[in-house]
């Protein structure tokens, strides 16, 4: 355009349309400069904003699913940490007590059955353990502790115990209080195990990843456990006594009930082992996973800041040689030289 | 030839130069009024019985260029529709929110996806209960405000409809006057510039609202056409008429509907003032900004409060038929209620159950219970929350949505919507960009043809200043010549 042929007005708005439209662009680049944030998502995208907003929402997700991973981390470990402390003593106490009463070792005998009696209380004390206050054991009921105290069940049981004439009664009534078959009143999964039927939810790790790793205190591997401690705990409850035949029958089916559960109680562990390998896999999963969407979200909308100064720098002259212009111009006047 | 007419030429060379510099400085005084053309003064000689007789001004003139001019007022309805049109899209957007702001519709409802996710994870925890009913009100209220502003919006263009019908009207009969003015005082003779400037200015008005076309007509007169054909003004005004409606324009007022009144125009006809399709494009006022406001007001606004009120029925549908059937409430509802659950408006009635608000009496745990239940359950219950939770995120194809062609979870539709409205909103905002450039260009053209250049004018000046003197001169020797006669 002729700028010298232009009107008075026309040369006045075209400057200031430049100086605005400089300016605009100046303040467009300060905040991407400042953001880190490139101005238009829009432009960003390429019109395809879902794209991004798939990867936002993949992050958000991304978020709850290793929040996820890092609770049941713990409770997986904790729940680890106590199936060892219950497996421990009832691997080591099946071994003595069938070497005891294969020797017909009475003393033996009845140290490891107050061991045993010991071990029960134990074992209920872990399977009554909490992680940030909710029981481990007790499914959907977390509120509650999975089993009765220790001290009622084995009250209960030495009842029975007290109750039966011979120790083959008394091991079936032992039995069926664990087996809760026909009725048996008082039996372990009335009175014994408080907490719920039903299992806790599978958790989601990941993108179509649902883990179900719950373990309750009434799951046959650990009430096989008890069933086994609790035979010799009777006998050192003072079931029997002075009847050191039947007290022997009785720590000889401990012994054997014991060896058996070994078996479930490594499996269940093998179990909880195998959840945790998924877990700590997921984990390794959602960090990379994180690390990739975040790179690739930074790709779409961040702004290089050296790229972002440089435009800046460069506007903030081409604004100056507009002003310089203005004012250059505004002194060009005819008027001057008359 | 005798010494006589010599004084009368020079006379007339003072005259003619004093004309000159009146309408300088006129021009000068005037450098800077928007709107002002360039005044000329036309010279011409005049001459008695063969000899030369001096100079004469034969009238003022006024510098146009009509092309230029025609031009820019197509450009500025073209600004104009295009503005109204961009202005609404960026209040729709503003109110759904930019993808990745936290108060987006799709952040809102990756926000009750998410917290219902680790509800899952943790059900007994009552913050994440509690964060997962406000996400639900949240996403509820967005849904809510996005309605609200459109009914607003929708409004706000009835309301600006009526006013620039009367700005278009109050222009009309302002032309109308002045012609009627030009044709009494151009037959005395009179410069009529002013009035000239006073009418352009006035069609300038029109111009943004409705693209125009001016026909001069004999004696100076104007007429005023819609480029598309309808007349506003010639010889006598066409008069348009627009009754806004009564209160607010619900999303169930429409053109066919009800509730809202088209354009009309008073075209001489017996029954009264006719309806004049507008807004659809090649309607008769279409093209500037009063025919984008009836598109905001009965096609843009309406076709994405549809959108919206199908992505609310969508949400409430979810929590009805894919949770697990005792999660419901008692009447069978979801998570999401609406007093009445027809289409239009559904998005601005929309609302999160009782059952689980504690502020309307309900408690958050049912979220986890059951909408039914009476008391808390077991706590670490999690089957109704993951049930919840899939429900959110359940891919299902989208049904009647515009903006969607994959089967999506809810965020995703949410992000769909918000992404085909956004590239719409920034094609129209780039059409803005462009048109504005377009348009400086064109008024900056026009305005260095027909503005005043005070260079120009000061260069004008000085051979002002010069004839100005010689004629002076001419008149002292003549003078001396007539005192050398007398004495």
């Amino acid at each position: 355009m002729n700028v010298s042929g232009a009107s008075d007005l026309a040369r006045l708005t075209m400057l200031q349309t430049r100086a605005i439209n400089v300016r605009d662009a100046l303040d467009r680049a300060a905040t991407e400069l400042t953001t880190g944030v490139k101005n238009s998502k829009y432009e960003a995208t390429g019109g395809n904003l879902t794209r991004l907003f798939a990867l936002e929402r993949s992050l958000d997700r991304n978020k709850v699913f290793s929040e996820t991973v890092s609770l049941t981390e713990l409770r997986l470990d904790i729940m680890q940490e106590g199936l060892g402390q219950i497996l421990k003593p009832a691997e080591s106490l099946a071994i003595d007590i069938v070497t005891a009463t294969g020797l017909g070792d009475v003393a033996a005998s009845r140290i490891h059955a107050s061991s045993s009696r010991a071990a029960f209380s134990d074992a209920v004390g872990v399977l009554n353990g909490t992680v940030a206050g909710q029981s481990l054991y007790a499914g959907t009921t977390t509120d509650r502790p999975a089993l009765a105290p220790a001290a009622d069940i084995l009250a209960q049981l030495d009842a029975i115990a007290a109750g039966a004439p011979d120790a083959a009664s008394a091991i079936a009534a032992i039995n069926d209080y664990f087996d809760g078959a026909s009725g048996s009143v008082p039996n372990f999964f009335g009175d014994g195990y408080v907490g719920s039927p039903d299992d806790l939810n599978a958790v989601e790790i990941g993108e179509g990843r649902r883990l179900d790793y719950a373990v309750r205190a009434d799951q046959a591997e650990l009430v096989a456990t008890l069933r086994g401690h609790a035979m010799a705990a009777v006998v050192a409850g003072g079931a029997f006594a002075g009847d050191i035949g039947n007290q022997m029958a009785l720590m000889a089916e401990a012994g054997s009930s014991l060896l058996a559960a070994k078996e479930g109680m490594l499996d269940l562990r093998a179990r909880v082992g195998g959840s945790q390998f998924a877990v700590e896999q997921a984990r390794a999963e959602r960090i990379s996973e994180r690390d990739t969407l975040g790179l690739a979200r930074a790709k779409i909308v961040a702004v290089d800041p050296l790229e972002a100064a440089s435009a800046y720098q460069q506007l903030q002259v081409q604004l100056e040689s507009v002003f310089t212009v203005t004012s250059r111009l505004a002194n060009l006047r005819f008027s001057n030289f008359m | 030839m005798n010494l006589n007419n010599a004084l009368g030429n020079a006379t007339s060379g003072l005259t003619a130069a004093s004309r000159l510099a009146d309408t300088i400085s006129n021009n000068v005084s005037n450098a800077m009024t928007p709107g002002f053309a360039k005044r000329t003064t036309e010279l011409s000689s005049l001459s008695l019985g063969g000899f030369g007789s001096g100079v004469r001004v034969a009238g003022s003139g006024r510098t146009e260029n009509p092309f230029l001019t025609s031009e820019r007022r197509l450009m500025d309805a073209q600004l104009g529709a295009t503005g109204t049109r961009s202005e609404a899209y960026e209040r729709m957007l503003a109110a759904m929110g930019e993808p990745g702001s936290p108060n987006s519709l799709a952040s809102r409802a990756t926000a009750l996806e998410t917290t219902l996710m680790s509800a899952v994870s943790s059900p007994q925890s009552m913050a994440k209960l509690s964060e997962a009913v406000s996400a639900a009100k949240g996403l509820a209220g967005s849904l809510n405000a996005i309605s609200a502003e459109n009914t607003r919006l929708r409004t706000e263009a009835d309301g600006e409809i009526a006013r620039q019908v009367g700005v278009v009207n109050e222009a009309l009969r302002g032309i109308d006057d002045i012609n009627k003015k030009i044709v009494t005082l151009n037959l005395q003779g009179v410069d009529v510039s002013g009035l000239q400037d006073e009418r352009a200015r006035l069609i300038d008005d029109i111009a943004p609202i409705i693209p125009v076309r001016t026909v001069n007509r004999e004696n100076g007169q104007v007429a005023v056409y819609a480029q598309s054909g309808g007349v506003l003004l010639d010889g006598r005004v066409f008069e348009l008429k627009f009754d806004k409606a009564p209160s607010v324009v619900t999303p169930a007022q429409t053109l066919t509907g009800g509730g809202v009144n088209p354009l009309m125009q008073d075209q001489g006809a017996v029954g009264g003032p006719v309806v004049i399709t507008t807004g659809s494009g090649p309607g008769l006022m279409d093209g500037g900004s009063l025919g984008a406001l009836f598109e905001t007001r009965d096609t843009i606004v309406p076709g994405f409060d549809a959108e919206i009120d199908r992505y609310a029925a969508d949400l409430a549908d979810r929590f009805r038929t894919l949770v697990p059937a005792g999660s419901l409430d008692g009447a069978g509802e979801g998570l999401f209620v609406a007093a009445d659950p027809g289409l239009p408006g559904l998005a601005s009635r929309i609302q999160v159950n009782a059952a689980v608000d504690p502020a309307a009496g309900g408690a958050a745990w049912r979220l986890r219970d059951g909408l039914s239940a009476a008391a808390p359950g077991a706590e670490g219950f999690g089957a109704y929350l993951q049930g919840l939770s899939d429900a959110m995120s359940e891919a299902r194809p989208p049904a009647g949505f515009i903006s969607q062609n994959a089967a999506a979870g809810a965020a995703t539709i949410a992000s769909e919507i918000g992404s085909f409205f956004g590239g719409i909103a920034a094609r129209s905002d780039d059409d803005r960009a462009y048109l504005a450039a377009r348009q400086s260009v064109l008024s900056e053209r026009e305005s260095s043809a027909t503005g005043v250049n005070t260079d120009a004018e000061l260069q004008a000046l000085m051979l002002v200043e010069q004839t100005y003197a010689a004629n002076a001169r001419v008149l002292s020797v003549i003078d001396e010549l007539m005192k050398l006669l007398l004495r």
